[in-house]
């Protein structure tokens, strides 16, 4: 038998299994059921533990969550950096070491043994948080109304569990926060962790009270406990916290706690009742509590003891009333805090309701000295820290919470947010519970980045989404870019070749040969219905309403400000039905604004629009014998130029495939798209690439497709433009429609801010040294005078060595640039300044030959 | 997190939903026929009341429905449609 | 032809969770105005579902999703575009736009209920119903049919909803 284990008792330990574990080296036991806290006391073991800033000598002082002093490591069987040790459910072989402040990782952080973790949703019409008489009682009467019940409580044993049929009940199950409309996120801890995200049509708080300490000077000695939890460690775990002890209390129920150290064979040899102006002045001891001083109206005795416990009276436990808009208001009689208005779907029972006996108030002794009468025995201040922030001129408790870090510890002030506030009032002249103490804040217990992350890391963090053609692309060593979710070749590189020779080699062979390229990404939108026409001019700034069936224009999307959007083409199905084409990252977006202006400004127009984005898997197949290919890929479709001019489409079908074929080229070479159902995809590309073989063809991916359409200066929306483009900055002026009639964002372009000459508008770069890459970002002035502050011009939004060219160039953004062809403009850079000749954006194939052959 | 009340599908979490600012503000008849302050008024000009606030949802990951709701920006809570704006103190 | 559907190489996986996928179902998107769609039968009461010969799948108040056997795509095209006739209306062959995944068992719901925020406690979730709502992070049609549950997510998201499924399994 340990020195501090009763013979007999303890309702939840089981004294037929008993535990064996460590603690700062020594090997001691403990029965299951114990928590590593009872288990120390079970032992002798009260003290062994540092404050975290002056390092005092520490004991264990309370009973649950609440703990301020007793923190340690547990290293086996799982690993915690840092609990409280009457939270740490005792195991056989569990490793533990006192520690303060911060938590350590182990030096291999692999070895950590890591629980499982879950994530549920669940829904029911109650939620009762604590398994006390009083929770229980509101759990069943709901159970027995046919109500879905959880509840939850944070002790590893619930006394008399309810049952029911929709009645659950989690035992080590703590909240972490209540949220708005019955929201909570529930932390249950056993051998492995569940999360339960938690919809509650209706929340009660039966979360107990938690006793107040008093300051006196010497109080944060080991041996001094709250009085409440010396007699939890009796009833609880057949323990005996003292040999020789005293109480010091202002209330009766704390007082009552002499009767059950007594029946647990501890000598109490005082009562110091401050009802009866007893006071306890003085704790005094070495490394523990050893002696204490008591004042009565009949004078001082020192009294020597080894426990002290205390009872200052009993805050109702409303950390989590309050962080969801819960009120208190001071009650005179129970000298603490009770809940007054909350939201209509939240309530308290029992203790949190204020059901705490009544006892006079009693913050601190006024004798000795205040610097040692500690408020937050985790963030080591004492009254004389308080007296310091109010001497200095902080009135409110919030303030005095910032300057003394009162209430910010783990334990988050659970016994010392009230005291200070009211020392606070005492210290300011104010009557007892003029200020509340500061809000508690999710979480209300810690929990772990593993718990609450739950499966959503690594891979799974982000979803990642693939084309139908991704096997393929995979298979022939593709290397990925990521454009928002989805994964999209960026270059394909050949024997191990660097990027920039592979690019180098797709973009010649898409200039003299043939490539294809998986577009497959674009957002594709089926617009639909007898006003279709008509909307489409009212989104788009050209008109849409007179392109013929099977034909196909580009156009461009304004926002109601008049920048730019998103682009793409609009393919004529027929009278009644349009295909619409929007960016990778806008397809979303472009759905979500048509549907926003028929349902809320346009509801009397017959337009009906459904996304097929993923319907469609799409060959780009691009390049001079791009006709050819196609055709040795087999398709009815009669595809010379011809039959088949540019921007229009054919139906039919290629590789046996039912098929869309159209010609519109990013590229500026001759092109065809290839539509085919998705199914269809990685099949109709592996035709493409067989047939194209005898032709030379190449796979491409994103950064040659980014060269060759910028050679064609072609603007990528979100890479050239930023939500603060216009049409005219990017000297689009001829897609601009101002006599078609209103379309979104046409006021705009007028406004005095869109028409000053001097924004920055789109244009070519050429590097004096050909050799020389502007970066993308780079910003551009328009003299190279070294002078700082520069004025800034403008920056580099795209650049690229252009094998076509055979040099380097660049897109850019500079201010009145439509006017500055020809002049020389500078970029700085940490390695020098590079100069440029600004030129119009559209150098390649400028008439359009090779693209409409 | 919210419940925010589809008018189709019921409360639903407010992950579901994208928000909409204010309601009310209709697309004006004749933008032309304003001047540019009273164009910008229109494009940016928002009230931002402490109380009821009535507001546009859409519920993008469901029936994708636009709608109105009036909510307390103060206490966050939805409150009943026939609810008047009535900014708190 | 040799048509793939978006999980041909997971069945593995996907057995490992009591799922299967259903390949090249025929799914039909159909809008139209309620009154009109009454007259088709189509399922008003949202999230509902009618089940038969075809399904079809309430998605908003103006917005149905018609699922067929494999292959019968254009046949349901022509009906509905044939029943409509004369009529505001849009029938978009989705067919492809969606995987269908099959959960079987009575631990379904509470591998779903790991991710997915809908209650589907038998109070509230049971056949004929469905519901648009998220799986983590991936947007997903859930409908509720004769002791199974079908989940359509948009065929590049369908790998991590695997994925997803797999973790929430050994969790």
């Amino acid at each position: 038998m340990t020195p501090g284990r009763l013979a007999d008792g303890g309702a939840w330990i089981d004294r037929s299994k008993p535990v064996g574990f460590t603690f700062d080296g020594a090997e001691l036991e403990g029965f299951e059921g114990d928590t590593l806290a009872s288990a120390l006391l079970a032992n002798g073991v009260i003290g062994g533990f540092r404050s975290p800033i002056l390092g005092r000598p520490r004991g264990i002082h309370a009973a649950g969550v609440e703990e301020p002093n007793a923190y340690a490591e547990i290293s086996a069987p799982w690993f915690d950096p840092i609990a409280a040790a009457t939270t740490v459910p005792l195991v056989d072989g569990l490793v533990a070491r006192s520690r303060a402040g911060v938590g350590r990782l182990p030096e291999d952080p692999g070895s950590m043994a890591t629980p499982r973790v879950a994530h549920r949703f669940v829904h029911v019409e109650l939620l009762v948080v604590g398994g006390g008489a009083s929770g229980r009682a509101a759990a069943r009467a709901a159970s027995e109304e046919g109500d879905r019940v959880l509840l939850i409580d944070e002790h590893p044993v619930l006394d008399a569990p309810p049952t029911g049929s929709d009645m659950t009940v989690l035992a080590n199950a703590t909240v972490l926060g209540v949220y708005d409309d019955g929201y909570a996120v529930v932390l249950e801890r056993t051998a492995d962790i569940v999360v339960w995200h938690v919809r509650a049509g209706r929340v009660v708080l039966a979360t107990g009270a938690i006793e107040r300490p008093i300051a006196f000077v010497g109080n944060d000695l080991p041996g001094v406990m709250l009085a409440g939890a010396a007699a939890a460690y009796v009833e609880r775990y057949g323990v005996r916290p003292g040999e020789r002890a005293a109480v010091f209390a202002t209330n009766e129920q704390g007082l009552g706690v002499a009767g059950v150290l007594r029946e647990a064979g501890v000598d109490v040899v005082r009562t110091v009742d401050a009802r009866s102006e007893e006071l306890v002045i003085e704790a005094l001891g070495a490394e523990r509590l050893e002696r204490i001083l008591v004042r009565t109206p009949g004078g001082d005795e020192a009294i020597d003891v080894d426990l002290l416990a205390v009872s200052g009276g009993w805050n109702p436990n409303l950390g989590l009333w309050r962080s969801i808009g819960g009120g208190l208001r001071y009650d005179d009689e129970r000298a603490t805090f009770v809940a007054d208005d909350g939201p209509p779907w939240l309530s308290v029972e029992g203790q949190a309701a204020g059901d705490v006996p009544a006892g006079t108030p009693l913050w601190f002794v006024e004798h000795g000295d205040d610097a040692a009468k500690f408020v937050d025995l985790q963030r080591d201040q004492t009254v004389a820290d308080i007296a310091e922030a109010v001497g200095g001129g902080l009135r409110s408790v919030e303030h005095v919470k910032r300057a003394t870090y009162i209430g910010t510890a783990v334990d988050q002030g659970r016994t010392s947010g009230v005291l200070a506030a009211e020392i606070v009032s005492r210290l300011l002249g104010e009557a007892a519970g003029a200020q509340g103490p500061s809000n508690a804040r999710p979480p209300y217990a810690p929990a772990s980045y593993l718990a609450l992350a739950g499966p959503t890391r690594g891979d799974l963090l982000d979803p990642i989404r693939t084309t139908p053609m991704h096997p393929w692309h995979v298979a022939h060593g593709a290397a990925f870019e990521n454009v928002g979710q989805w994964k999209r070749p960026w270059f394909l590189p050949r024997d191990a070749e660097p990027m920039d020779r592979a690019v180098e080699r797709e973009c010649l062979a898409v200039r003299n040969a043939v490539g294809a390229m998986d577009a497959s990404t674009l957002g594709k939108i089926e617009v639909v219905g007898a006003d279709a026409p008509a909307f489409l001019d009212r989104m788009y700034t050209n008109r849409m309403s007179n392109l013929a069936v099977g034909s196909i224009r580009y156009g461009l999307m304004l926002g109601l400000d008049g920048m730019v959007l998103d682009d793409g083409v609009a393919m004529r199905l027929a009278e009644d039905r349009y295909l619409v084409t929007t960016t990778t990252g806008g397809a979303a977006t472009v759905l979500d604004r048509f549907e926003e202006w028929l349902q809320t400004e346009w509801p009397d127009l017959r337009v009906y629009c459904t996304s097929v984005t993923e319907q469609w898997a799409v060959v780009a197949i691009n390049g001079p014998r791009a006709r050819e290919v196609v055709s040795a890929t087999g398709t009815e479709v009669d595809v010379s130029r011809e039959a088949f001019p540019f921007m229009t489409f054919r139906d039919g079908h290629v590789a046996g495939v039912p098929a869309r074929l159209a010609r519109v080229s990013f590229s500026g070479e001759l092109a065809y798209e290839l539509h085919v159902p998705a199914w269809h995809g990685l099949e109709v590309w592996e035709a493409v690439m067989a047939a194209g073989e005898p032709f030379g063809i190449e796979p491409y991916g994103t950064e040659a497709m980014h060269v060759l359409r910028a050679e064609k200066g072609y603007v990528i929306v979100g890479q050239d433009t930023d939500g603060s483009v216009t049409p005219h900055d990017l000297g689009m002026d001829w897609i601009v429609n101002l006599s078609k009639g209103d379309f979104i964002g046409r006021r705009s372009l007028r406004r005095s801010d869109l028409v000053r000459t001097d924004r920055k508008q789109l244009v070519g770069l050429l590097p004096d040294d050909a050799r020389a890459l502007l970066p993308e970002g780079a910003q551009l002035v328009v003299e190279d005078t070294g002078r700082i502050p520069m004025p800034l011009a403008g920056h580099v939004t795209s650049s690229y060595r252009s094998a076509t060219f055979g040099r380097s160039f660049a897109l850019a953004m500079l201010a009145g640039g439509h006017e500055m062809h020809g002049r020389t403009v500078f970029a700085p850079l940490p390695e020098g300044t590079l100069a440029c000749t600004v030129t119009s954006p559209v150098p390649y194939d400028p008439d359009g030959e090779r693209r409409d052959g | 997190m919210l419940l925010v009340p589809c008018p189709w599908c019921g409360r639903r979490e407010e992950v579901e939903f994208r928000y909409g600012g204010q309601a009310g503000i209709a697309y004006p008849a004749d933008p032309d026929a304003l001047s540019d302050e009273a164009w910008a008024d229109f494009l940016f000009m928002r009230d931002n009341p402490k109380g009821a606030f009535t507001e546009r949802w859409s519920h993008v990951a469901g029936c994708r429905r636009w709608f109105d709701a009036v909510r307390d920006t103060a206490t966050h809570a939805f409150l009943p449609a026939d609810h008047r704006d009535r900014p708190r103190r | 032809m040799t048509a793939r559907s978006p999980l041909a190489e997971r069945s593995a996986d996907l057995g490992r969770v009591g799922a299967r996928e259903l390949a090249f179902m025929s799914q039909l998107d159909v809008r139209v105005d309620p009154a009109s769609a009454t007259t088709l039968g189509f399922p008003t009461d949202p999230n509902t579902a009618t089940s038969g010969g075809r399904d079809v799948l309430w998605l908003g108040p103006d917005e149905w999703l018609i699922v067929g056997v494999p292959g019968a795509a254009r046949a349901i095209w022509d009906e509905m575009e044939a029943s409509l006739a004369g009529l505001h209306r849009s029938v978009v062959d989705v067919s492809a736009n969606r995987a269908v995944i099959e959960l079987a068992g009575p631990s379904r719901h509470d591998l779903l209920s790991s991710a997915c925020p809908i209650d589907l406690h038998p109070r509230s979730w049971g056949d004929g119903r469905c519901a648009q709502s998220v799986f983590g992070a991936a947007q997903v049609l859930l409908h509720e049919r004769e002791g199974v549950t079908r989940l359509f997510v948009r065929p590049s998201l369908a790998d991590y909803v695997v994925d997803l499924l797999l973790a929430v399994a050994s969790a």
